[in-house]
C-alpha cells in the first residue's frame, strides 16, 4: 500500500500548474456546493422554500468537481499502488514498472474521456435531463471532460518522468 | 470456461497487476473491462463505459466524502488541533504518561471533525510530538501513540471508510456513525489504558508534569468550544432528522471554515492547501471507485458474487467461523493494501455472502451495521501494523530522531488492545448496536 513514491514532478512544469489550477477550481466548486447546501438548509429552517432541486445541482456540480481534482491527484501520487511486493527490486526496475502502470492508467483515462464525450453527445441527442429542474445532463457530462482529459495527459507525464528516472 | 471461473481469473489478473505496481484503480479496471467484453461483447462494454464516470462522480451520497475531507482539511490548516491538545493535556498532563493520553484524547476529539486517519495522525503529530519530546517522553511511546491515535480519526464519526461501506452496502450512514461512536470511545479508552500500563512498567518513558490550575483548564475548555459546537450541530442535525448526511457534511465544512477563520490561523494559502489536499484524497477514492465499478460490473455478469454467496451459505460451517475467517483475510490484506481500496474491492463480493448467514440472530440491517463496524475496526489495524502501516510512515517522517523500528515496537501493545476490541465487538454485537437501538 501507500502513496506511490513519485516525487513532485519537475519544477512546477506546465502540466503541474494546469493540474493545480484545476484542483483549485474543483475546490471552488466544492465550496459553492457547500454554500448552496447551507443556504438551502437556512432557508428551510427559517420557514422559506428551500432551493428547488438542490440535490440535482449537487450531483451535476460534483461530477465536474471530482474530474477536476483527478489530474492533481495523479501528479501527487494519489493514485494508489501496492508497493509491498516490489520493495526488494532495484529502484530502476521499480520506476520502470511505475512507468508501465502510469501508461496503462493513461490508456484507461483516454478510454473514459472518449466514452464520456460519447455520453455527452448521446445525452444531448436524447434531451436527457434531471427530474426536478430539467437540467440537461449533457452539461454535466461535458463538465467532466477537461478534468478527465488532463488526467490522461498527466498520467502520460508521470510515465515519462518514471521512465526517465529508471534509466538514470 | 465457466462464468465462475472467469470471475476468479479476473481476480487473479487484478492481483497480478497490483503486484506489478500498476495503480489499484487500473488493476481493477482493465480485467473488469476485458471480462465485460468477453461476457457481453464490445458494444455493451463501450456503452457501459459511456455513463460509468458520470454515474459514479455525480452520486449524491458520495458527495459526503469530499465534503467531510474538506472539513478535515480546514480543521487541519486552521490549527484546531492545537487547542484540543492543550485542553487535553491540561486535564491529563499531571499523570504519568498523561501527555501521551492527552494526545489520544485530542486525536479522538479531532476525529469528531475529521474522517481520515492519516490526516488526524499527521495533524496531531505536528502539535503533540514536539511537546512530548520536550517533556522527555520516549521516542517509542510518542510516535506509537500518535500513529494509533490517528486511527481514532476514522473510528470516531465522521468516518470516510464508513461512508464508503454505507454506499457500497446501501446501509444508513447515520446509523453506522451512531454505531461507531461507542466502539470508537472504547478504542480511545483502550489506548489510554495501554499507555497507563506502559508507564507503570517503565516510569521513565513518560514522566508526569506539574498539575495545571482549574482556571487554566477552564480557559483551555473555552478554546475548544467551536469544535464541540460543530460536532453537535452536524450530528444533532443528522440525528434530529433535520438534514441528510450530505447536508450535515456541508454544514460541518462551512462551520469548520468559519471556526478556523475566527482563530485567525487560516490564511489564503491555507485555503489553497485545503483544496489541494482535498483533491488528492477525493481523487484517490473516486479513482478506486471507477476501477471497482468496472470490475464489479463484469463480476455481476459472471454471477460470481451470487454463486459465492450461495456456496458460503451452503458450506455448512458455523457462520461465526466464516466471519472470523473473513476478518483474518482482511487483516492479511491490510499488510499490503490501503484500507479504502480494500473495502471498495471486497465488500461487493463479500457482503452478500455475509448477509446470507445467520449471525447472532440479527435481522438484516443490524447485521449490516455490526459487520460494517467490525470491518472498520479491522481495516483500521492495517494502518498501524508492519510492514506498511501508513500512519507509522507519516509519523516517522515527522520524527526524524526516532528509528522506524522503535515505532513498530511501540505500536505492539496498542495492537493487543485493537485485537481485544475486535473480539469484543465480534462476540457482543450489542456494543455497536446499543446506541442505534436506543436512538432509532
Amino acid at each position: 500500500m501507500s502513496m506511490s513514491a513519485n516525487p513532485p514532478v519537475g519544477r512546477s512544469s506546465l502540466i503541474e500548474k494546469f493540474a493545480a489550477a484545476c484542483a483549485f477550481a474543483g475546490g471552488a466548486i466544492l465550496t459553492a456546493i457547500t454554500l448552496m447546501v447551507v443556504a438551502s438548509i437556512v432557508l428551510r429552517a427559517l420557514g422559506f422554500q428551500p432551493i428547488q432541486g438542490d440535490f440535482e445541482l449537487v450531483q451535476v456540480a460534483l461530477a465536474g468537481c471530482i474530474a477536476l481534482m483527478l489530474p492533481w491527484c495523479q501528479l501527487q501520487g494519489g493514485n494508489l499502488t501496492v508497493d509491498f511486493f516490489t520493495l526488494r527490486l532495484r529502484k530502476s526496475r521499480q520506476r520502470r514498472l511505475d512507468a508501465l502502470g502510469a501508461l496503462l492508467f493513461a490508456l484507461v483515462m483516454a478510454l473514459v474521456t472518449w466514452r464520456t464525450c460519447a455520453g455527452a453527445l448521446a445525452a444531448r441527442a436524447s434531451h436527457e435531463s434531471t427530474m426536478i429542474l430539467g437540467f440537461p445532463l449533457w452539461i454535466g457530462y461535458t463538465a467532466m471532460i477537461p478534468g478527465l482529459l488532463l488526467t490522461a495527459i498527466a498520467a502520460l507525464h508521470t510515465a515519462r518522468i518514471a521512465w526517465r528516472d529508471s534509466s538514470r | 470456461m465457466s462464468h465462475f471461473g472467469l470471475g476468479l481469473s479476473l481476480f487473479g489478473a487484478m492481483f497480478a497487476l497490483m503486484v506489478m505496481r500498476v495503480p489499484i484503480s487500473v488493476a481493477m479496471f482493465l480485467p473488469g473491462a476485458i471480462g465485460y467484453w468477453l461476457l457481453a461483447g464490445d458494444a455493451a462494454l463501450l456503452n457501459h463505459v459511456k455513463g460509468a464516470a458520470y454515474a459514479r462522480f455525480s452520486n449524491y451520497d458520495l458527495s459526503v466524502i469530499p465534503l467531510f475531507i474538506l472539513m478535515g482539511q480546514f480543521a487541519t490548516q486552521g490549527g484546531l488541533s492545537r487547542s484540543l491538545f492543550k485542553f487535553a493535556s491540561s486535564l491529563l498532563g499531571h499523570l504519568r504518561g498523561g501527555v501521551a493520553m492527552a494526545a489520544i484524547v485530542a486525536c479522538a476529539l479531532f476525529g469528531a471533525v475529521s474522517g481520515s486517519s492519516v490526516a488526524t495522525a499527521a495533524t496531531l503529530a505536528q502539535v503533540a510530538l514536539p511537546e512530548m519530546r520536550r517533556l522527555k517522553y520516549s521516542g517509542r511511546l510518542s510516535t506509537a501513540t500518535l500513529a494509533v491515535g490517528g486511527t481514532l480519526g476514522i473510528l470516531i464519526p465522521p468516518s470516510v471508510p464508513l461512508v464508503v461501506y454505507a454506499i457500497l452496502t446501501e446501509t444508513n450512514i447515520a446509523k453506522l456513525f451512531m454505531a461507531a461512536l461507542l466502539p470508537g470511545l472504547i478504542a480511545a479508552v483502550g489506548y489510554c489504558i495501554v499507555i497507563a500500563i506502559t508507564v507503570t512498567l517503565r516510569p521513565d518513558l513518560g514522566p508526569a508534569q506539574p498539575r495545571v490550575s482549574n482556571a487554566q483548564r477552564l480557559r483551555a475548555l473555552v478554546e475548544i468550544w467551536p469544535i464541540t459546537a460543530i460536532f453537535a450541530l452536524v450530528f444533532g442535525g443528522i440525528y434530529g432528522g433535520f438534514f441528510t448526511p450530505t447536508e450535515g457534511a456541508a454544514v460541518g465544512a462551512a462551520g469548520t471554515f468559519v471556526a478556523a477563520l475566527l482563530r485567525r490561523e487560516l490564511s489564503l494559502a491555507g485555503i489553497g492547501r485545503s483544496f489541494l489536499g482535498t483533491a488528492v484524497t477525493s481523487g484517490m477514492i473516486f479513482l478506486v471507485f471507477l476501477g471497482a465499478d468496472m470490475l464489479n460490473g463484469a463480476l455481476a455478469l459472471s454471477q460470481m458474487p451470487k454463486e459465492l454467496a450461495d456456496w458460503v451459505t451452503h458450506i455448512g460451517w458455523s457462520p461465526l467461523a466464516i466471519v472470523a475467517i473473513v476478518i483474518a483475510m482482511y487483516i492479511v490484506m491490510g499488510f499490503f493494501m490501503d484500507e479504502l481500496a480494500t473495502l471498495i474491492l471486497t465488500i461487493p463480493v463479500i457482503f452478500p455472502a455475509i448477509m446470507g448467514l445467520d449471525l447472532w440472530g440479527l435481522e438484516y440491517t443490524e447485521k449490516a451495521i455490526w459487520f460494517g463496524i467490525l470491518m472498520l475496526m479491522v481495516v483500521e489495524i492495517g494502518l498501524v501494523h508492519p510492514p506498511v502501516g501508513l500512519n507509522i510512515f507519516v509519523i516517522n517522517s515527522l520524527a526524524k530522531d526516532v528509528p522506524m523500528m522503535e515505532t513498530f515496537k511501540g505500536v505492539v501493545p496498542f495492537l493487543v488492545s485493537d485485537f481485544l476490541r475486535v473480539i469484543l465487538l465480534f462476540l457482543f454485537p450489542v456494543v455497536s448496536l446499543y446506541l442505534v437501538r436506543l436512538i432509532f
